[in-house]
Order: structure tokens, then C-alpha cells, then sequence
């Protein structure tokens, strides 16, 4: 009896100890899925279908250049005259046509010719944006100007360098067309770190990974500029796992730097994003409502680099770029280089593609704009020329809202894009500012996920708008409150009160009625606008002025 | 401003949202089945009943509002709706019953606060609850489902005849005539009956947890809850619903219940098997789950799936309400927006100071 209970003890003792072992084996892994393998991950994000590359995209592809080229420029280049070219002159390549203007670049001709018309335009695609449109003919013999060669960059001092980039109008090429130069402005000094942005930032795009796999040497020689002007200790580039072919390359070029580093990253979408890159590379985050420079790190795209390099070694300015050209099954895939204001329907001509019976896509499928207008031409910023079926959309009829969750399951900065569909729709501006629409990116992954078939992105582009709008006639409002204020103050010693009250009111009603109609950041308008609103101001005090000094 | 916008196929398959109502009402068939197999053709009348009913004043009722009859339409969601009510009916109620709470369901329930989407109860459960306090005696008529003897001495035409050509105080006379003939009480589920039982024999507790006779009269209910288990972790793979509900609901309330049966000894029958009684399983994979009314985030539906386990267990044990799901589930939806205002997630960049 007693063995048997010594027996059954041992067992028990034995089973004990087992179970112990899984449970501990367990915890490890678990705590290892949660602790590693996750946090490297960023948050959400989509793994599309249709990432891979046909085996053209690799060929860069040349295209003859076009008679016509339409130049798009900003609304407000015109409302401050800083277009510096007239109808009939002729033009040289790289002759600038318009001078920058805070976040705007410069604008160069991309061919040599005579400038025949300047008109004005509005795109309904493309956010209602209105437009002026300089149209230059080109004569075909693409004769260049005389520029300013920095081929021995060491010898400048960076504020020289940076002053170059931004007369050769290089802009963040990714997609935001954020000013390259400063950028690097504001992180001399601040930052360590140079992350090379080569993962594509959305699905049928290769250009990037083009044009590693053409100019990988000049990317580097690009690097090592940006690298001399920031002074900075060490450079990631990031590429995505599948792109074997341009990372090889790339490792060969960097063989002789110990300070570079390169990364294969998952290819998941808004990996191409730079937040969500930082997560991934840095395993941190960027706080809320500062740049990455916070962190010490400049992320800047592939593309950017190359024409930073252009623009300091060879002298060229930001004239052509490389765009992918693709449809829905990728039967062609092709990656061309083409000068910025080629007009659409060209390239399309040129490449024998029907585009009769398509619907054509500027930009990323994800968050590209559907175009009705062919003659629309390729911007700075344009990656990507999407060709669809036609009528592709048929039965995609919105439906109600469901609140499965998969748009927040999958939003990388982790919002909650069904409360604020909930709350763009029904106009809480407060609600949607709480649950912080303004840092969402524009990914538009919500919008792919969403089975009922809303257009979120839609609505919260509509609300941000929206959104500034109120900031804005909040600012005014307080600013006229103060002037009036004031005015007042002074008016009260003279007679002449009521009469100006009534007169000035009137005006400025009549001032705030006229729209103005410019199409940058709301927030940039407010600036423009209260300018405005100030020299009026002034104006009128001194007519005032005047009229007292004749009364008395 | 259009509402064109992109959205192939290729880059990203994503269920639309009649697809996943089709395949909510694809998981509920096994469970279909089975009631089908112990209850006969009455399950099935009464599904009919209120699906088509539902169906019906969705249909009016949308042309009323001048709705977009496609895209509404087609979504499936009062199909599943009126299967969902007709299969939480007890199956020998007139015909009435089914289409009167599904009139309540669909119409006072989902299309008064906005349609789909906008109601903050569910539709299903609001009805029988609606339904509950209104005819308590109706909807607590389970004398059949518990005793499958009774059910079987019936035939199709007799069943056709309780449910369609009886009125009502022929009806009640009937079931006072069948409640003589079965040994129980007929008001309740097996969870209530047990309840009651047990006060009675509080001195022979052991032997009535595991005596198999009275397990063996509730067989068939473990069975169509498993029916239903299965049903809902085929959307669970699926990932048509989330984990976070019906785990943390079935969790919270095993919790409950084994502490009520280590320790308070109210309803003394073994924790587990209290979760494949009743219409458990339905509630925690069906009803609770429900997009539209429950917390959208994470740890919001842990909380809401927790809130009504507990509840479910207070109300079996201390209310008067025999099937305590239905209410339990009803005020967890009352509080979700409170949930979902206080359980909102970091955004991206708010940890990092
Ligand atoms: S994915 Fe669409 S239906 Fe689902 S919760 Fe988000 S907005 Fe609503
Ligand atoms: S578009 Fe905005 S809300 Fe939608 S997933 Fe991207 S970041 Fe989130």
C-alpha cells in the first residue's frame, strides 16, 4: 500500500514537474512573440496582392520628347507674380519660369522653346484645385542653359549646397512634395541618421526600385552629399525583401562605406510611409505632432536623393523623373523616364496603349486620383500612371457603416476611422478633432478594407479641409476682433465714429466675400490672406488719415 | 464632390458586407440542423415566420424612407435578424408571436434609430425582449424543448395546428394541460427548471450534479449548443468575428457560475456544462457579436463580452427572467459608447513622450 502511494507520489511529482516545463516553454514563447517578433512590426497595414514586378519594369525606357508641354503652377505663384517668363519668349532648358515661393519650388523649363500660351484652369479631379498652366513648344533641339556646377561640393559651405537644391526645385519625390531644401535646413545639426527610403510606397509602382537598379552609383553619390551636409554617422537604406536584384547592387556600392547599412524590410503597404519606416527600422515612434528629426533620423526617398545628386554634381535641375506605367494585370509594365509636363495622352501614345476603353489613374492605386482630363501632365510628384477597365467600379454602391472594425484593426496610426466617419459625417468638428484626424496619413488602407464600400478617405480629406477652414476664420475672427478693438480706441477721441464703422464694415465684408481662391494649405492661406487683409487695413487708415487732415 | 475611388480586387480581397451576413447565416445552419432533428418542423415554421416577416417591414419600411432598396436591401442583415429571433422563439408559440417581434426588431429596433448601422440595440434581442415582457407566459413556454417526449407524441399537423389555428386562451388551456402531463414546470429553461429543482432538494446535491438521468433530459441542448460552438468557430477562422467577445463572455461567465457553484451553491451543476445550456452559445457567437452593437475596440470588447457574461449569471441567478441573455446583452449595449469613449486606443506616436 505504501509503495503505491510512494509510487503515485513520484508520478504526481513527475506530471508536476512536466506541466511546469510547458507552462514555462509556453510563457517564453509567448513572451517572445509579444516582446521581439511584434514591436518590430508596425502597427495595421496591408499586405496587397499585386505588389510583384513583371519583368520589364526593370528597363528604363525612353520616350521622345513631346511638342506640347504643359507646366502646372500653383494659384498663388500668380497671385504674387512670381512667374518671370511672357508669351513668345523663348526658353532654354532649365531656364527658370517661375520663382519659389515659401513651400513652393521653383519651376525650370524641361525643354528649350518659346512659351506660346499661359492660361488658367480648373481641375475637378484633382480637389477642385485651380491652376495656371504655362504652355511652352518645344523646338526639339533641347539646348541648355549655362548653370552652376557644384561637382566639388566639399568646397562649398552647406548653406551654399542647400541654396543650390532649392534653386533647382528638388522636391520630396515620394508623393508629399515637400521641399527637399528645407528639410535638410532644419536638420542641420539635429540629426545622426540618414534613412534612404527605397520601399515603394504603394502596390503596380517599380520606379524607385528602377531606378536603384540604373543609377544605384548616383544614389550613393547622392547619399554622401547628404551625408556632408548634415554631417551625419550612419545611413539606412531600406528596401523591400523582394527587390533581391537592386539590393545586390546596392551592397556592391556600398562595400567601400562602413557607415552604410541596408535593411530588407516586409512588404507591407504603408511601409513606404516614413513614420511607419522609422517603427519599423527604429522600433520607434515619433511623437505626436513633431518631425522625425526629433529622433535624430531624415528619411528622404530614393528618387529624391538621385536629383539632389543631379542637381549639386551635374547641374541639372529638377526637370525629368522616373514614372511607371502599368495596368490592371500587369501584361505591360514599364518604367519611362519622362520630362515633367508631358501631358498624359502623350505618353499613352507613344507606349500603344489603348486608353480609349480605360480609366486612367494618376498616382498610387490606393490613393491615386482618377483623371477625366487626358491632357493633365505628369507633376513632380506623380510616380505612377495606372491604366483600369473601364466601368470597374459597377455594384460598388456605398452601404451603411457596419463597424466590423477591419478599418481600425488595419490603420497604421492606429485611429479609429469608423467614430470619425461617424463624426465627419455629421459634422462634429470638435468629436473629429478629439479622436485626431489631423494625424492621419492619407493611407488610405481604411478606404481598400472597408466591406461596406466607403470612401473614408474621401470624407476625411473633405473634413481636414473642413477642419482648417474653422482655424481659420477663428484666427481671423480674432485678429479683427483685436484691430477693431483698437480701432476703436483711437476713434473715440474724433467725431468721425459712425460714418467709418458703417463704411469700413462694408468693406471688409466685401473683402472676406471675394473667395480667394488658392489652393495650398488652408493654413498657408490664412497667412496670404491676412496679409492681404493688412495692407487693406493699412490703406484705409491712411486714407483716413487724409480725410481727417482735409476736414480739419 | 464624386465618390469615385479605387478599389481592385488585386491589391486587397475584401469581403463585402452582404458577403459576411451570407456567411453569419451559413454558420447558423448546423445549429439549424440540429434544432431541426430534436424539434421537428416547428424550428422551421417559426424561422420562416420571422424571416419573411422581417423581411417584409424592412421592405416597407425602407420605401417609407426612400432609401436606395439595392444597396439596402441586399445586405442580408434582416435575414439574419429574423433567424436569429425565430430561433430564440420557443418553437410551439402562435404564429403572431414571430411576426410581431420581428416587427419590433426591425422596424422600432434598427429602422426608427437609422438603419443598419445606427442602432444601438440589437435588433434580435430587443424584439424578444419586447416580446418577453409583453406575453411573459407565451415566451416562457419551454415545456417542449426541455421534455422531447412531449414534442415526439405530436406530429406535423398537430404542430401546424398549435401554431396556426389555436387562439390564445385555447392555447393557454392546452399548455396548462401539457404542463399537468410533464412532470415540470413550464416555465423555463434548464437553467431556471434546475434553479428550482435544487431549492427543493437542497440535502441531495452531489447526486443530482452527476446523476445521469437529469443530464440526460438536456442532452440534446448540449448538443445544438455544440451545433452552434461550431457554427461560430467557423467564423472565428473566417475572422468574421472577433475572439475578444465571445471568449471573454463564455470566460467571464464560467467564472461566475463556478464560483456560484463552489460557493454560493444557487445552481448546482457543473460550470461547463452551464455553457452548453440554454441558448448560451448562440448569445456569445451570434448575438453578441453583432458588429454594429458592440465596442469597436480591443480591449472595449473584452469589456463589453465580460459585462455580459456577469450580468447573464446576476440575472439567472437573483432576476425573475428565465433567459437571461437577451437583457444582459441589451444593457451591455446601452453602456458601448461609454466603453468605446474611455477604452480608445494610444495613437501612433502617443506613447513615446
Ligand atoms: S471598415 Fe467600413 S464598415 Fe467596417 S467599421 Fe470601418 S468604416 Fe465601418
Ligand atoms: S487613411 Fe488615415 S484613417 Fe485611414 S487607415 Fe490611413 S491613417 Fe488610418
Amino acid at each position: 500500500m505504501i509503495t503505491l502511494i510512494n509510487n503515485f507520489k513520484q508520478h504526481l511529482f513527475m506530471c508536476v514537474n512536466f506541466v511546469w516545463v510547458l507552462i514555462r516553454l509556453c510563457y517564453i514563447h509567448v513572451k517572445k512573440i509579444i516582446l521581439f517578433r511584434k514591436s518590430r512590426d508596425l502597427y495595421g497595414g496591408i499586405e496587397c496582392i499585386s505588389m510583384k514586378t513583371s519583368k520589364s519594369s526593370s528597363r528604363l525606357e525612353y520616350i521622345p520628347i513631346p511638342k506640347k508641354i504643359f507646366i502646372l503652377v500653383d494659384d498663388i505663384i500668380v497671385l504674387q507674380k512670381k512667374i518671370i517668363v511672357d508669351v513668345g519668349q523663348s526658353v532654354l532648358l532649365g531656364q527658370v519660369l517661375s520663382l519659389g515661393y515659401k513651400h513652393i519650388a521653383p519651376i525650370h523649363s524641361p525643354v528649350s522653346g518659346i512659351v506660346t500660351k499661359i492660361s488658367q484652369k480648373k481641375y475637378n479631379f484633382f480637389l477642385n484645385k485651380r491652376f495656371s498652366i504655362i504652355n511652352i513648344r518645344s523646338d526639339g533641339k533641347d539646348t541648355k542653359i549655362d548653370s552652376i556646377l557644384m561637382s566639388n561640393y566639399k568646397k562649398f559651405s552647406p548653406d551654399e549646397i542647400i541654396q543650390l537644391i532649392y534653386n533647382s526645385g528638388v522636391v520630396g519625390l515620394g508623393g508629399a512634395g515637400f521641399l527637399s531644401s528645407k528639410k535638410l535646413q532644419y536638420s542641420i545639426g539635429n540629426a545622426h541618421t540618414l534613412v534612404v527610403n527605397a520601399a515603394e510606397s504603394e502596390p503596380y509602382i517599380t520606379s524607385d526600385d528602377c531606378l536603384i537598379r540604373n543609377f544605384a552609383q548616383e544614389v550613393i553619390q547622392g547619399c554622401q552629399i547628404i551625408v556632408w551636409i548634415l554631417k551625419i554617422k550612419c545611413v539606412l537604406i531600406a528596401i523591400e525583401d523582394d527587390k533581391n536584384i537592386a539590393y545586390i547592387k546596392i551592397k556592391k556600392e556600398i562595400k567601400a562605406f562602413p557607415n552604410y547599412k541596408i535593411y530588407k524590410i516586409k512588404r507591407i503597404y504603408p511601409s513606404g510611409s516614413s513614420k511607419q519606416l522609422i517603427k519599423i527600422l527604429f522600433n520607434k515612434e515619433v511623437p505626436l505632432g513633431k518631425h522625425s528629426t526629433s529622433l535624430g533620423i531624415v528619411v528622404f526617398n530614393v528618387s529624391t536623393i538621385f536629383s539632389i545628386k543631379r542637381a549639386v554634381i551635374n547641374g541639372e535641375p529638377l526637370i525629368e523623373r522616373i514614372v511607371t506605367l502599368s495596368d490592371r494585370r500587369l501584361s505591360y509594365q514599364k518604367n519611362i523616364l519622362v520630362r515633367v509636363g508631358t501631358p498624359i495622352n502623350y505618353i499613352l501614345k507613344k507606349c500603344n496603349i489603348n486608353y480609349k476603353d480605360n480609366s486612367v489613374v494618376i498616382g498610387g492605386p490606393i490613393t491615386g486620383l482618377i483623371i477625366d482630363d487626358l491632357s493633365f501632365p505628369i507633376l513632380k510628384t506623380s510616380n505612377n500612371i495606372l491604366c483600369l477597365e473601364l466601368n470597374f467600379m459597377d455594384n460598388r454602391l456605398e452601404s451603411p457603416c457596419i463597424r466590423c472594425t477591419a478599418c481600425s484593426r488595419t490603420c497604421p496610426m492606429r485611429l479609429l476611422p469608423e467614430q470619425l466617419y461617424f463624426y465627419s459625417k455629421s459634422f462634429d468638428h470638435n468629436k473629429s478633432r478629439e479622436y485626431h484626424i489631423n494625424e492621419c496619413i492619407e493611407c488610405g488602407i481604411c478606404e481598400q478594407v472597408c466591406p461596406s464600400n466607403i470612401p473614408l478617405l474621401r470624407y476625411f480629406r473633405k473634413e481636414k479641409l473642413k477642419l482648417n477652414e474653422i482655424i481659420f476664420k477663428e484666427n481671423m475672427s480674432k485678429k479683427f476682433k483685436k484691430l477693431f478693438v483698437s480701432r476703436q480706441s483711437r476713434l473715440n477721441s474724433s467725431g468721425l465714429i459712425n460714418e467709418n464703422i458703417i463704411y469700413s464694415s462694408n468693406n471688409l465684408d466685401r473683402v472676406l466675400d471675394k473667395k480667394v481662391v488658392c489652393n495650398t494649405d488652408i493654413e498657408y492661406i490664412t497667412i496670404e490672406k491676412s496679409q492681404f487683409m493688412r495692407k487693406k487695413e493699412l490703406e484705409e487708415s491712411i486714407a483716413r488719415a487724409k480725410l481727417k487732415r482735409n476736414i480739419e | 464632390m464624386d465618390y469615385r475611388y479605387i478599389k481592385i480586387n488585386d491589391i486587397y480581397i475584401c469581403r463585402s458586407t452582404n458577403n459576411i451576413m451570407l456567411l453569419a447565416i451559413l454558420a447558423t445552419i448546423p445549429g439549424v440542423i440540429i434544432e431541426f432533428y430534436y424539434f421537428k418542423i416547428a424550428v422551421l415554421i417559426q424561422i420562416f415566420l420571422s424571416v419573411i416577416s422581417s423581411i417584409i417591414f424592412e421592405f416597407i419600411f425602407l420605401k417609407l424612407r426612400k432609401k436606395n432598396l439595392y444597396t439596402f436591401f441586399l445586405d442580408y442583415s434582416s435575414v439574419l435578424t429574423g433567424i436569429l429571433l425565430g430561433l430564440s422563439l420557443p418553437i410551439l408559440s402562435p404564429w403572431w408571436i414571430s411576426i410581431v417581434g420581428s416587427f419590433f426588431s426591425i422596424i422600432v429596433a434598427k429602422q426608427l434609430y437609422g438603419g443598419l448601422g445606427n442602432n444601438i440595440f440589437n435588433p434580435a434581442m430587443s424584439g424578444y425582449a419586447i416580446l418577453s415582457i409583453s406575453f411573459p407566459i407565451l415566451m416562457t413556454n419551454w415545456s417542449f424543448q426541455n421534455n422531447l417526449a412531449l414534442l415526439n407524441m405530436l406530429n406535423v399537423s398537430d404542430m401546424m395546428s398549435i401554431i396556426f389555428f389555436t387562439d390564445l386562451e385555447d392555447y393557454y388551456k392546452m399548455m396548462s394541460k401539457f404542463s399537468e402531463m410533464s412532470n415540470f414546470i413550464t416555465q423555463s429553461t434548464p437553467l431556471e427548471q434546475m434553479r428550482i429543482q435544487n431549492r427543493s432538494i437542497v440535502t441531495n446535491i452531489t447526486s443530482f450534479i452527476f446523476s445521469l438521468e437529469n443530464i440526460d433530459i438536456y442532452r440534446h441542448w448540449i448538443l445544438i449548443n455544440f451545433s452552434f460552438f461550431s457554427g461560430g468557430i467557423f467564423l472565428l477562422i473566417k475572422k468574421i468575428i472577433c475572439w475578444r467577445v465571445p471568449f471573454s463572455f463564455l470566460f467571464s461567465l464560467f467564472i461566475c457560475c463556478s464560483l456560484d457553484f463552489f460557493y454560493f451553491k444557487h445552481i448546482n451543476i457543473f460550470p461547463l456544462i452551464q455553457l452548453f445550456l440554454g441558448s448560451t452559445m448562440m448569445g456569445a457567437f451570434f448575438i453578441a457579436t453583432d458588429p454594429v452593437t458592440t465596442s469597436i475596440t480591443k480591449i472595449g470588447r473584452i469589456i463589453f463580452g465580460s459585462f455580459i457574461g456577469i450580468f447573464i449569471w446576476i440575472i439567472r441567478v437573483f432576476g425573475g427572467y428565465p433567459d437571461a441573455i437577451s437583457f444582459s446583452i441589451l444593457l451591455a449595449n446601452s453602456v458601448v459608447p461609454l466603453i468605446d469613449y474611455y477604452t480608445q486606443p494610444y495613437i501612433y506616436g502617443k506613447k513615446t513622450k
